[in-house]
């Protein structure tokens, strides 16, 4: 490229793009310069792990296939090498694999050959808008309270997927907080200023669902007496939150899986389609993988909505937590005059004993009860009014129901043992545990493990 | 064949366009030549970087004719080749490229290079 046509200015962002095909690298660049940004490039993998390490990106811009190796293979390189570092791959058209590949390895985003310039600039405009890493030691946002392990483990995975555009399954028991969860994600990641569309799948009647997703053109039907947006175009830009996705019927599910692969919407009645940007986080207190096996669930759209699973622990797993939880929101309940209700040490003992079937919700929900109860300053073990726990040993199976958790809770801890005798050498662990590298970062990603911080 | 396509190119990267359409027309001798020593994999290799390079320059017609003769080249097919990398140069000869803005771009007298 000739020097005359650098122009625009840079404002210091520098990008790194990766490709061997001299055509598409100098689109690439002259358009990111004309946004304003340093670009530097490279032919190959090789080249591009050295540009790393001379100097200091704000985004990678990678193509799959390069002379020395993968994309992926420059992807995974990132993750070990320059965490902060947002990358995003260009993939053939048509190959969701290896989208949902270079998702699964750490990938902020992709884009499909061949690249639309508008969809470039919306990923490299949303990539660079991402907010700079929280600080790390005290969590800045007070909604998901608890230092016990598990809750830590669950705030540090939503900061790390705020920080990419992977789809994102929670999963959770009812009450664990899994809209509370999509919400931070979104509230962290560059789609911050853009809308939330929370929706429960379960609430919409199965007539009305394709023009509650989609929208409807006035005239579509009786009654359709103006134009009117789905919750796709409602979200566009922003975050669409499934909750109770399990719920919805085989045909919507086919319809959904279009929109998310096409990333275009037809209203009902309309001939023209909409296209539509919209980060997907879905969420449901099901098993989903039982469904997909048992055919009520679409694999190609399980496969499309889970790349990246979030647990949320149960409130039984946070124990130690109870206290400060039930705290904080006693605070919160406070009367006019400022002043909140303690808890007696008796009270305090009960709540410690409960199992909560019903987790932070059910917490709530027992709380509120008791402070319209309570006739003095310190709520009693009476007040609280708690279901009697089981009997001696709160798990009659030996804790083998649900399966899935059981099947989680053995991988979690042959995991954390090899971790715990390698001194978290996670190439020596996967050794140890038989398993590929990959295979080990893919699970402690799904377990929520995470390197402890010295 | 007279009729002109005129392609609006996006006004951003209208300065790479001709050189990009002069690679495309040195492709086609490329491509006639791998042909003429029955050199398929060299035919897919050119296509591909075509189909892929193509859309994102606002020519989705020449993806479209790139992907056609990467499938050509596996099935080992030269009479199709042959026929694609001919509307290719039609193509080529009778598009007249303005960028969005409505300058028309002379890309004519360009040399392919990189």
């Amino acid at each position: 490229m000739k020097r005359a046509e650098r122009r625009g200015k840079p404002t210091g962002a520098a990008v790194l793009v990766v490709d061997d095909e001299a055509d598409i690298r100098e689109l690439l660049e002259l358009t990111l310069l004309r946004m304003g940004l340093a670009v530097v490039s490279a032919g190959s993998v090789a080249e591009a792990q050295g540009q790393l390490q001379a100097q200091r990106f704000d985004l990678c811009l990678t193509d799959m296939r390069l002379p020395d190796g993968e994309g992926l293979d420059l992807v995974r390189y990132i993750g070990e090498h320059c965490r902060d570092l947002p990358v995003a791959v260009i993939t053939a058209y048509g190959s969701t694999e290896n989208a949902v590949a270079a998702l699964k390895a750490g990938a902020f985003d992709y884009l499909s050959k061949p690249v639309s310039l508008e969809e470039l600039r919306t990923l490299v405009k949303s990539a660079l808008k991402l907010p700079e890493r929280q600080s790390e030691a005290k969590p800045t946002y007070q909604q998901l309270l608890g230092e016990s392990p598990a809750m830590r483990q669950a705030r540090e995975m939503i900061q790390k997927l705020a920080r990419s555009q992977a789809p994102v399954y929670v999963s959770g028991e009812s009450g664990s907080g899994k809209e509370l969860a999509a919400r931070l994600i979104h509230d962290q990641g560059a789609r911050h200023d853009q809308r939330f569309v929370p929706v429960n799948c379960g609430a919409i009647p199965e007539n009305l669902m394709e023009s509650e997703f989609f929208g409807y053109k006035k005239g579509a039907f009786t009654g359709a007496e103006a134009d009117r947006e789905g919750f796709f175009q409602v979200a566009h830009g922003g975050t669409l939150f499934l909750d109770e996705v399990a719920d919805l019927p085989l045909a919507m599910q086919v319809k959904l899986l279009r929109a998310i692969q096409e990333k275009r919407v037809r209203k009902v009645g309309a001939t023209d389609e909409d296209a539509v940007d919209v980060r997907m986080i879905c969420a449901t207190h099901q098993n989903l993988t039982a469904l997909v096996e048992s055919g009520r669930f679409r694999q190609d759209l399980y496969f499309r909505l889970n790349v990246i699973e979030l647990k949320m622990p149960s409130l039984k797993e946070c124990r130690e937590d109870i206290h400060a939880l039930a705290q904080s929101m006693l605070e919160r309940m406070a009367g006019a005059d400022g002043t909140a209700l303690r808890l007696s040490r008796d009270a305090q003992e009960a709540l410690a004993a409960y199992d909560f079937p019903g987790n932070v919700r059910e917490l709530e929900n027992i709380l509120e009860r008791a402070v319209a109860l309570c006739g003095g300053e310190e709520i009693q073990p009476g007040d609280l009014r708690l279901t009697p726990a089981r009997q001696s040993g709160d798990e009659p199976n030996g804790g083998k129901w649900p399966l899935q958790d059981y099947l989680d809770r053995v991988e979690r801890d042959a995991i954390l043992e090899a971790l715990g005798m390698t001194r978290f050498n996670r190439t020596a662990a996967a050794r140890l545990l038989g398993i590929t590298f990959r295979a080990l970062r893919y699970r402690m990603e799904r377990l929520g493990i995470n390197e402890p911080r010295s | 064949m007279s009729d002109k396509f005129i392609i609006a190119v996006d006004a951003q990267i209208a300065a790479l366009v001709p050189r990009f359409l002069a690679n495309r027309a040195a492709d086609v001798d490329k491509i006639r030549a791998a042909l003429a020593g029955a050199d398929f994999e060299a035919v897919r290799v050119v296509a591909h970087g075509m189909k892929g390079s193509g859309g994102g320059y606002g020519f989705p017609e020449i993806s479209r004719l790139g992907a056609a003769m990467e499938e050509g080249a596996q099935r080992r097919d030269a009479a199709a080749i042959s026929a694609l990398a001919t509307s290719l140069e039609t193509y080529l000869e009778n598009i007249e490229i303005k960028s969005e803005d409505g300058q028309m771009i002379d890309h004519r007298s360009t040399t392919p290079g990189s």
